[in-house]
C-alpha cells in the first residue's frame, strides 16, 4: 500500500470528500435506531429501481449493488462472497449478490459500515423494490432476499427493448405497473402519495442527471479532468441519492471544481496524458485505486466509461410523470439490444478522442459481458478504435489476474504506438 | 421401444432421429412446412402451428462437424453450456434448415444477450424475440397478447397469410399431445416404463409435426403391465432443473428409481391444458398460469408445485439437476434446498452441461445417493 502511495500519480479532487460526506451521512441515517419512530422506513433496490417514489414517500433507499462496490473497495468482497458460497449460493452467480448474501450471514464478523452500528451491512430493509432492467439476475436475487427477511417485494418488470422503437403497449404495461408501484407504497407507509412532492423529486432527479452528464462531458477535454476512479466515487449519489435537493448542490460543487480544472488544463493524472482508453463495465472494485493508478504511471487515462454513462439517461416531459418516469426506466442501457451498446461505444470513443477500449469481461455480470467479442469486433471496424477483452470481476478477486490482465493492455498500448507510427 | 413405432412420413425408426437430430433437421425440412427453431417451453407453439409452420425445439445436441469452442469469437467461455453448444452447431450451419429461429426472452441474462448475438452472427435467418413479462397479473396479460398480436404479424409478413388460422384446433392438437404425455408419464409413475423411454418420447414430440406425434401415440401402452418387485424396492426419485435436453443422462441404470420430473421440456411442458377457444387473451391467460420457470416471478408456484409431485408420487428423494454456467439454475438452488429441507425430503445437486463430461462422477454420486435412500 505504501508503495501505491508513493508513486500516486492521481489529482485529488477536493469535491470528492464532500461526496464522501454525504454518503456517510447517508448510511449514517440509515441505521437510525429512531427510524421507524419518525414515520420513515428501509427499501432495499435495484440501481436502475425508480427511487423517486420512495424519496417522496420517505423511504430511504438503499442498494445491495453500492454496498457490493463498498465492500468491493473495502477488499472484503471476496470474503463475504466465500461466506455466501458455503451456504450454497454457486460461485458463478453475480459477485454483487454474494457479497450481499454473505453479509447478511455473517453479521458476526465485521464488514464494511459497520463503523457507524458495529453490526455492518446495509440496514435492516423493510421492503424490496427489483427493477429487471438492468438484468434478470437481480430479479432471483430479491426473491431470495424476501425469503431470508419475509418482506414484501414489488417487482417492476420492463422487458428487454429488442430494439430502438418502444410501443405503446409496452409503455402502457409499465405505467401500469408505476400506478400499482404508487399503491403498494401507499399500503406499506400507511399514507397517500403526495404528487407535488412526487413531482418535485423529480425534477431534482433530473438537475441531478444533467448536471452528471454535463460533469461527465467536461471529459472530453484533453487532459481529461477526471478518471475512471473519480467519476465511480462521484457516482455514488446519482445512484443512491438521486431525488434529494442535497445531490443536485453536491453535483454543482463537483461541476464547478472539475470545469475549473479544464479551463486550467489540469489533467485528472499528473504525468503526461499518452492514450485515452473507453472503459466498458463495472469497474474491479477491489483493486480500484492500484488498478488505474497502475496505468496512470504509464499516462493512461479514462475519460469516459460505458458504466457511469448508464446514470446520464434522463426523462423527457410530456405533462404525464407515470408515463414519463415510464419509458426512462425501460431506457436502460443494459435494457438495450447489442447494437445499441455497439452504437454507444462508438460514439464515446469518437466524442472523447479515445485511442483504445478496454472491455471487461466479467464472468457474474453476464448481461454486461456477454457480447463484448461481437462488440469489440464491430466498434473497431466502425470507428479504428482498437480494443482488448480483460477478464475479471468487480468483486471476485479469485477470477482476476493481474499478469495476464496488464500483458493484454500492454498488448493494446503497443497496437496503438503502432498504429501512431 | 421407439424403435417398434413405425411413421409412414419418416424413413427411418423414430430412435434415429434422437441420435442423428440434424440428420432429422434436414429430412423434415423436405415435408415443405417451414420450420422454426424455438429455445423456451413458453414458445407459443399453438400460434405457430395455426400459422401453419412446424415449431421445432432447438437441441444442443454435439453437431457432428462442430468445433467445440468456436463460439468463443462471440461469447466468453463463462456462457450458459447449454447455449455456448448451441451457438457452436449454429456456426456450421447446424441450424440453417430451420426457416425462423425465435428466443423467448425476459427470462435468463444468456439467453437474453444470444438472442441478439445471434442476430449479429446469422444475419441471413429470420431471428425473433419474443419479450415475455416475468409477471402474471392483468396488465402482464395485456402486454403480453400484444406482444403475440406483433408476432403473428411479422409471421405473416415472412410466410404469408395462412388462411386455415385457427387457433382453436390447434390448441385442441396440443392439449391432445398433452394428454398423451400425461398418460405416459403415469406409466412411469406406475413403475411400467422407465423415465429415459419418457424422455426420448418427450424429445421426439417436440420434433414432430403435432399431428403425426399425436396419431403414432395415441394408442401408446406400456409393454409391461406391471411393475416389477425390484422396481418397489427402489427409492422413488423425482429429478428438478430447467432447460435440461439430453436424454442419454437418463439412461443409466443408477436412474431406476427415477419416476417424475419438474423439468422445463419435462413435466412443466405437458402438466397443463389450454381452454380449447380462439381467443388470445384465454389464451395468454392460460398461458401465463402454468408453473413458472426459475426465471420467473411467482416462485412459490413453481414450489408449490413440487411439494405437490412429491406427495403425488411418493418422492423418497429429489435430485436438484443444474447446468453449468446457469445464472437462473444456480440461484434457485438455495431456496429449492430449503423448501426440501421444510418438506423432510432428501435431495442431491447434480450440476454437468449438457456434454455429459463428468457423467462418470455424477454416476457414483447417483448411486450413492439411492444407497443411502435405501
Amino acid at each position: 500500500m505504501n508503495s501505491v502511495e508513493k508513486q500516486r500519480v492521481y489529482r485529488r479532487l477536493e469535491s470528492t470528500q464532500s461526496v464522501k460526506n454525504s454518503q456517510a451521512m447517508y448510511y449514517f441515517q440509515s441505521k437510525n435506531p429512531y427510524l421507524h419512530d419518525e414515520g420513515k422506513k428501509i427499501a432495499w433496490i435495484t440501481s436502475g429501481g425508480p427511487v423517486e417514489f420512495l424519496v417522496a414517500m420517505d423511504i430511504i433507499p438503499l442498494y445491495p449493488e453500492q454496498y457490493g462496490a463498498i465492500a468491493g473497495s473495502a477488499k472484503d468482497s471476496t470474503r463475504l462472497s466465500q461466506v455466501a458460497e458455503s451456504h450454497g449460493y454457486s460461485q458463478d452467480i453475480c459477485a454483487y449478490a454474494r457479497t450481499s448474501f454473505g453479509s447478511i450471514l455473517s453479521p458476526e464478523s465485521p464488514t464494511p459500515l459497520s463503523e457507524i452500528d458495529g453490526v455492518g451491512g446495509l440496514a435492516t430493509p423493510d421492503m424490496l423494490i427489483c427493477g429487471n432492467n438492468i438484468c434478470g439476475t437481480v430479479l432471483k436475487w430479491y426473491q431470495d432476499l424476501a425469503r431470508i427477511y419475509k418482506i414484501p417485494l414489488f417487482i417492476f418488470d420492463t422487458p428487454p427493448l429488442t430494439d430502438d422503437k418502444i410501443s405503446s403497449y409496452y409503455i402502457e404495461y409499465l405505467t401500469t405497473q408505476m400506478s400499482e408501484y404508487i399503491t403498494f407504497l401507499e399500503s406499506e407507509m400507511n399514507k397517500q402519495m403526495d404528487i407535488e412532492i412526487l413531482t418535485e423529486v423529480f425534477q431534482n432527479s433530473k438537475h441531478a442527471i444533467e448536471l452528471w452528464t454535463k460533469i461527465l462531458s467536461l471529459g472530453e477535454a484533453i487532459p481529461a479532468p477526471l478518471n475512471c476512479a473519480d467519476r465511480f466515487l462521484l457516482m455514488a449519489p446519482v445512484v443512491s441519492q438521486r431525488g434529494t435537493s442535497e445531490t443536485v448542490s453536491l453535483y454543482e460543487e463537483v461541476y464547478q471544481e472539475v470545469q475549473t480544472r479544464v479551463d486550467n488544463s489540469e489533467g485528472a493524472i499528473t504525468v503526461p496524458e499518452q492514450y485515452r482508453l473507453l472503459w466498458d463495465n463495472i469497474p474491479i472494485w477491489f483493486n480500484l485505486y492500484d488498478f488505474y493508478n497502475t496505468l496512470a504511471q504509464k499516462g493512461v487515462v479514462f475519460p469516459v466509461d460505458t458504466y457511469t454513462n448508464a446514470w446520464s439517461q434522463n426523462f423527457q416531459e410530456s405533462g404525464d410523470l407515470l408515463k414519463d418516469a415510464a419509458v426512462m426506466y425501460s431506457n436502460i442501457y443494459l435494457n438495450k439490444t447489442l447494437q445499441h451498446k455497439i452504437d454507444l461505444v462508438s460514439v464515446l470513443a469518437k466524442k472523447y478522442q479515445c485511442d483504445g477500449i478496454l472491455y471487461h469481461s466479467m464472468r457474474s455480470c453476464k448481461r454486461y459481458s456477454l457480447g463484448q467479442p461481437i462488440t469489440r469486433v464491430e466498434v473497431t471496424e466502425k470507428t479504428n478504435i482498437p480494443g482488448t477483452l480483460i477478464e475479471g470481476d468487480m468483486n471476485d478477486s479469485r477470477a482476476y489476474s493481474e499478469g495476464q490482465v496488464m500483458t493484454r493492455i500492454d498488448a493494446l498500448l503497443e497496437l496503438i504506438d503502432t498504429q501512431r507510427n | 421401444m421407439l424403435s417398434d413405432i413405425k411413421s409412414e412420413m419418416l424413413s427411418h425408426p423414430l430412435e434415429y432421429y434422437l441420435e442423428n437430430y440434424f440428420e432429422a433437421l434436414a429430412e423434415f425440412d423436405k415435408q415443405s412446412i417451414p420450420m422454426i427453431g424455438y429455445f423456451t417451453n413458453k414458445t407459443p407453439v399453438e400460434l405457430l402451428d395455426a400459422m401453419n409452420l412446424h415449431p421445432l425445439r432447438i437441441f444442443a445436441f454435439k453437431h457432428p462437424k462442430s468445433h467445440q469452442g468456436a463460439y468463443e469469437r462471440y461469447i466468453q467461455t463463462f456462457a450458459c453450456s447449454w447455449l455456448r453448444g448451441i451457438l457452436d452447431n449454429g456456426l456450421v450451419d447446424g441450424y440453417n434448415d430451420l426457416k425462423g429461429i425465435m428466443f423467448s426472452t425476459g427470462t435468463c441474462d444468456s439467453l437474453q444477450n444470444v438472442s441478439d448475438i445471434w442476430q449479429k452472427v446469422f444475419p441471413n435467418q429470420l431471428t425473433y424475440n419474443l419479450t415475455f413479462p416475468i409477471q402474471s397479473n392483468t396488465a402482464a396479460s395485456k402486454y403480453l397478447v400484444n406482444e403475440f398480436k406483433q408476432f403473428i404479424s411479422v409471421l405473416q409478413d415472412n410466410f404469408g397469410w395462412s388462411s386455415s388460422f385457427n387457433l382453436k384446433e390447434s390448441i385442441q392438437k396440443y392439449n391432445l399431445k398433452r394428454k398423451i404425455l400425461q398418460n405416459i408419464a403415469n406409466f412411469v409413475s406406475k413403475g411400467h416404463l422407465n423415465y429415459a423411454s419418457l424422455a426420448k418420447i418427450t424429445y421426439v414430440s417436440d420434433l414432430l409435426l403435432v399431428d403425426e406425434f399425436t396419431r403414432l401415440f395415441r394408442d401408446f401402452s406400456a409393454p409391461d403391465g406391471k411393475s416389477s418387485s425390484s422396481q418397489e424396492e427402489t427409492p422413488r426419485l423425482l429429478v428438478s432443473g430447467g432447460m435440461w435436453d439430453n436424454w442419454k443422462l437418463f439412461d443409466i441404470p443408477e436412474w431406476d428409481g427415477l419416476v417424475a420430473d419438474d423439468l422445463s421440456f419435462g413435466y412443466r411442458n405437458f402438466n397443463y391444458l389450454i381452454p380449447e377457444t380462439d381467443s388470445l387473451e384465454s389464451y395468454v391467460k392460460s398461458q401465463l398460469a402454468r408453473i413458472p420457470e426459475p426465471t420467473a416471478y411467482d416462485e412459490n408456484h413453481r414450489l408449490e408445485s413440487l411439494g405437490k409431485q412429491i406427495k403425488e408420487h411418493k418422492i423418497d428423494g429429489v435430485v436438484l439437476l443444474t447446468m453449468k454456467f446457469c445464472d437462473p439454475d444456480a440461484f434457485e438452488l438455495v431456496p429449492l434446498r430449503k423448501h426440501l429441507e421444510s418438506l423432510e425430503i432428501p435431495y442431491l445437486n447434480l450440476e454437468t452441461s449438457p456434454d455429459l463430461s463428468n457423467l462418470a462422477q455424477l454416476r457414483t454420486r447417483l448411486s450413492a445417493f439411492s444407497e443411502i435412500l435405501q
